[in-house]
């Protein structure tokens, strides 16, 4: 496969610092850029998903000299799509004021799950989970795999900003503070209310149990 | 010692309630099980339900860090290209 000459000749895991001569064959860039994708689309209306990451691409092999090596190159390379999705949508990066409103208007998936303060059996489960998501012989694994993605599109947008980059793409706390420009604790707690109402959602499809008290509602 | 919290002996160790392991499952899930320090291991140990709760999460980052291998991008794609194509022009190769 044809490579192209960008800035240093490691693989992009690799790259150094402050730029140089590099070569970016295909295959590192497609192995990229699915990811890519998925993170576009939690920030950025469909239509114009594929032309932000081809233009992230080509700011990223113009600029590589502009890489100083305090992160990875792979979250750096995610900031500059981050940058170039808000300057699509022209909004601001910085948006903690509407985000802690928005977390503290939240419905706990496992609320009514545990025996309240009081109780003899207070901290104890009162409806406990039944069995794991995945069954021994992982028939059903397809479709639940399925489910999965479907429910994680329908997160709040930084609930599922977070899962994505934690759990689908695998990056770390510290990388998607960075990344999505916020403190640690509300990482945490993005994080935990997105699994949860992913595992809500799906202990619900999958076993009816735990589901919204009213059936025209949903986790998600 | 580690960072979910001292590694206490069984005969120190307070007794921990399934809320206390609700708040702390996500931790939990960024380490290793050997990291886990006594309080969470005796729980899980005495509490099933927690014990599934955990395997639930455990499945769910499963099937999610599943999506990362269904939408490969083959180094033939046209989307691919067009970015090789693009980024080996003068214009924005490197100087």
């Amino acid at each position: 496969m044809r490579a192209v000459t960008a800035y240093r000749s490691s693989p992009p895991a690799h790259v150094c610092a402050g730029g140089g001569d590099a070569t970016w064959t295909a295959e590192q860039i497609a192995e990229l850029y699915p990811g890519m994708v998925r993170f576009a689309r939690t920030m950025l209306p469909a239509s114009v998903v594929e032309d932000v990451v081809q233009e992230t691409w080509i700011a990223v092999l113009k600029g590589i000299e502009r890489f100083e090596g305090r992160s990875t190159l792979r979250t750096w390379i995610y900031a500059v799509l981050r940058n170039k999705a808000c300057r699509a949508l022209g909004i601001e990066t910085r948006r903690r004021d509407r985000e802690e409103a928005e977390l503290s208007d939240e419905v706990d998936p496992l609320a009514g799950r545990l025996h309240p303060a009081g109780h003899p059996d207070a901290g104890h489960w009162s409806v406990p989970p039944s069995t794991r998501f995945i069954p021994e012989e992982r028939a059903a694994v397809s479709e639940l795999r399925e489910k999965v993605r479907e429910a994680l599109d329908r997160l709040p947008e930084r609930q599922r900003q977070v899962v994505l980059l934690r759990d689908v793409e695998g990056f770390s706390a510290d990388e998607v503070c960075e990344l999505l420009d916020i403190d640690p604790g509300n990482q945490r707690i993005l994080l935990h209310r997105g699994r949860g109402k992913l595992r809500a959602y799906l202990e619900c499809y999958h076993f009816g149990r735990g589901c919204p008290e009213n059936d025209s509602e949903s986790w998600l | 010692m580690n960072n979910l919290g001292n590694d206490v002996g069984p005969a120190d160790a307070s007794e921990m309630d399934c809320v206390d392991f609700l708040r702390r499952v996500d931790e939990l899930l960024d380490v290793d099980d050997d990291m886990w320090d006594t309080r969470v291991r005796r729980h899980l140990m005495d509490c099933p339900p927690c014990r599934v709760f955990l395997e639930q999460l455990q499945d769910l980052r499963e099937l999610l860090r599943a999506a990362s291998t269904q939408d490969l991008v083959p180094p033939d794609d046209p989307r691919i290209a067009a970015i090789m194509s693009l980024s080996s022009s003068k214009e924005i190769g490197p100087k």
